[in-house]
């Protein structure tokens, strides 16, 4: 009886110390854990049929190929297959379709977070895929920059470890800074005026480049994302797959 | 690495210490268990991630979040469902019909609240407005002013859930839209400090509503290497706020961030990845008519 008791009171004693008023310090517990869901339940049931007049629509236009990959590729920093594929097309594309007519351009830029998928698969490449790769309503335009700006905007790129850029531009990180800056393989300044593609949003200030606010822009007047499926499409058209190119534009050296 | 392995020796004597309490101690009657549910950053991932997504293939989906969500909610007394931003953008569902299905299986979910995540302003913050206006989810902001635009309808500063005996104060804050939002998205929305204006919130439901437990809904993200305003910033320069549910940084996190705010209380930080992959569910459990609150975490993977 006595032994009951003290034992009662032990971890009354426990209970008042441990969990009052710093209620996590002591009596907690944490897990991670899977959960297989039957899908046949009655709730999916619902929503899958919420969802279905939505997704037949949908789907219809997605679902159309429009081009593909003769390999996987992915996203990384700082040089990726995905970074270099996509960038390419900004700069073919611009070209191709002729959508900067009165200027000669010197490469192209994606931010970093402005592609939305990791990794796309070798095969065929949808609609779908490229929405939501860059699922943003944001516009191409071309923008003319000093040397002296092409540094500051490779800097940021240097600080946040590397953005995709296309061919015609390399260049290494050094201490968070782009050094060895080579655009057409001459090194940087080479000319008064380089005209760079890139979208709006980073144009307009986005991803902390408000020293871009007050450049020039040439718009294309076409989303990025209407502008990639065109370009896609048009090479499929021609039977041209598109190469991807391993090569490692930006040099990290420390 | 210490600070996890301090965290898994209280796991385990948590465990011990947990088993014999309500039951030889507390009568059901004298313990009231509050089961937080939560998700962030769900953009638009209405279907599970396809097999050929890498790590995230066959994860998450609406059909089967919602399974999930039923099935604990037909095992525990009380719960509440909050999202903490970015339902928006990032499948073609939200090119295609602008965040409406988005919302209306949100709806159908029973969410209770969620906060504005700067993705949510992609359509245009009257797009926003017109689809949070007529829903029953809560959208909780105490720090943007928007009070000059349409979101003014339907934005609460803090908001009050009571569940049996247990009052729960929301709040909400955003991370700053210069630089992130096109401007022409957010309009004439103001950001304004969130430590400032969560503890405006905060204190208003500790002091004045008496509220039991207070969570904040954020998208400031979870923490950076410089010194901009997160999640555990924000823990460790406010108080009365009990639970911080994170999102905008993707943070997966197997098990809640714990921190010291400036009375020295814990602060608990949860966040669970992204696209509804997994969902967060938090059980805190209280002491009728004493301050004595216990946690117990478990975040599920949804598949």
């Amino acid at each position: 009886m006595h032994k009951k008791i003290s034992l009662y009171f032990f971890l009354c004693l426990l209970l008042q110390t441990g969990c009052s008023p710093n209620f996590v310090q002591h009596l907690s517990s944490f897990e991670v854990d899977s959960e297989m869901v039957n899908e046949n339940a009655e709730s999916a049931a619902e929503i899958e049929a919420m969802i279905q007049p939505y997704k037949v629509q949908m789907e219809e236009e997605m679902n159309q190929p429009i081009g593909s990959l003769p390999e996987s590729i992915s996203k990384r920093r700082p040089n990726s297959s995905m970074g270099n594929w996509f960038c390419d097309i900004l700069l073919d594309a611009s070209i191709d379709l002729n959508l900067f007519p009165d200027v000669e351009l010197d490469f192209a830029l994606q931010n970093y977070g402005g592609l939305r998928l990791s990794s796309i698969d070798a095969g065929p490449v949808t609609r779908g895929t490229i929405f939501e790769l860059m699922p943003f309503d944001n516009e191409l335009v071309v923008i003319p920059l000093t040397p002296d700006k092409v540094q500051q905007l490779l800097d940021k790129v240097a600080e946040s470890n590397g953005w995709p850029i296309s061919r015609n531009l390399n260049f290494s990180i050094q201490d968070q800074k782009a050094v060895d800056i080579f655009v057409h393989g001459k090194p940087l300044p080479a000319k008064k005026m380089y005209h760079v593609v890139l979208p709006d949003y980073v144009a307009n200030g986005g991803d902390d480049c408000s020293f871009l606010v007050e450049m020039k822009q040439i718009g294309s007047g076409k989303l990025i994302r209407e502008i990639v499926i065109e370009y896609l499409e048009k090479q499929t058209a021609q039977n041209l797959v598109p190469q991807i190119d391993p090569s490692k534009r930006i040099n990290a050296k420390n | 690495m210490k600070r996890r392995h301090f965290l898994k020796n209280t796991t385990a004597s948590g465990i011990a210490l947990m088993a014999p309490f309500p039951s030889r101690l507390l009568s059901n009657e004298e313990v009231t268990t509050l089961t937080i549910l939560h998700t962030n950053d769900l953009h638009s991932r209405i279907e599970p991630f396809p097999a050929t997504s890498g790590r995230y293939a066959n994860l998450g989906g609406a059909a089967r979040r919602a399974n999930l969500i039923e099935k604990i909610r037909k095992e525990t007394e009380h719960s509440i469902l909050l999202d903490s931003g970015d339902i928006f953008q990032g499948t073609p569902y939200f090119n295609f019909f602008g965040g409406e299905l988005e919302v209306k299986l949100m709806e159908k979910m029973q969410y209770d609240a969620t906060t504005i995540g700067n993705h949510d302003f992609d359509n245009g913050l009257e797009n926003l407005a017109k689809l949070m206006g007529p829903a029953k989810m809560v959208l909780v902001n105490s720090n943007y002013r928007v009070e000059e635009n349409d979101l003014y309808q339907c934005t609460k500063s803090y908001h009050i859930l009571q569940r049996g005996p247990i009052k729960i104060g929301l709040l909400g804050v955003g991370i700053e839209l210069e630089g992130l939002v096109p401007k022409k998205l957010y309009g004439n929305t103001e950001y304004r400090d969130p430590i400032i204006y969560a503890q405006k919130s905060a204190d208003f439901l500790k002091e004045e509503l008496k509220c039991d437990l207070i969570i904040c809904l954020s998208h400031l993200g979870y923490q950076y290497r410089e010194s901009k305003v997160s999640d555990v910033i924000l823990a460790h320069n406010t108080r009365n706020i009990d639970i911080i549910l994170g999102g905008h940084t993707h943070t997966l996190m197997d098990r809640p961030d714990i921190r010291k705010n400036l009375d020295g209380e814990p602060v608990i930080i949860n966040q669970v990845g992204w696209a509804g992959i997994m969902l967060g569910r938090l059980d805190i459990t209280f002491e009728k008519n004493r301050p004595n609150r216990c946690l117990t975490c478990k975040n599920l993977f949804v598949q």
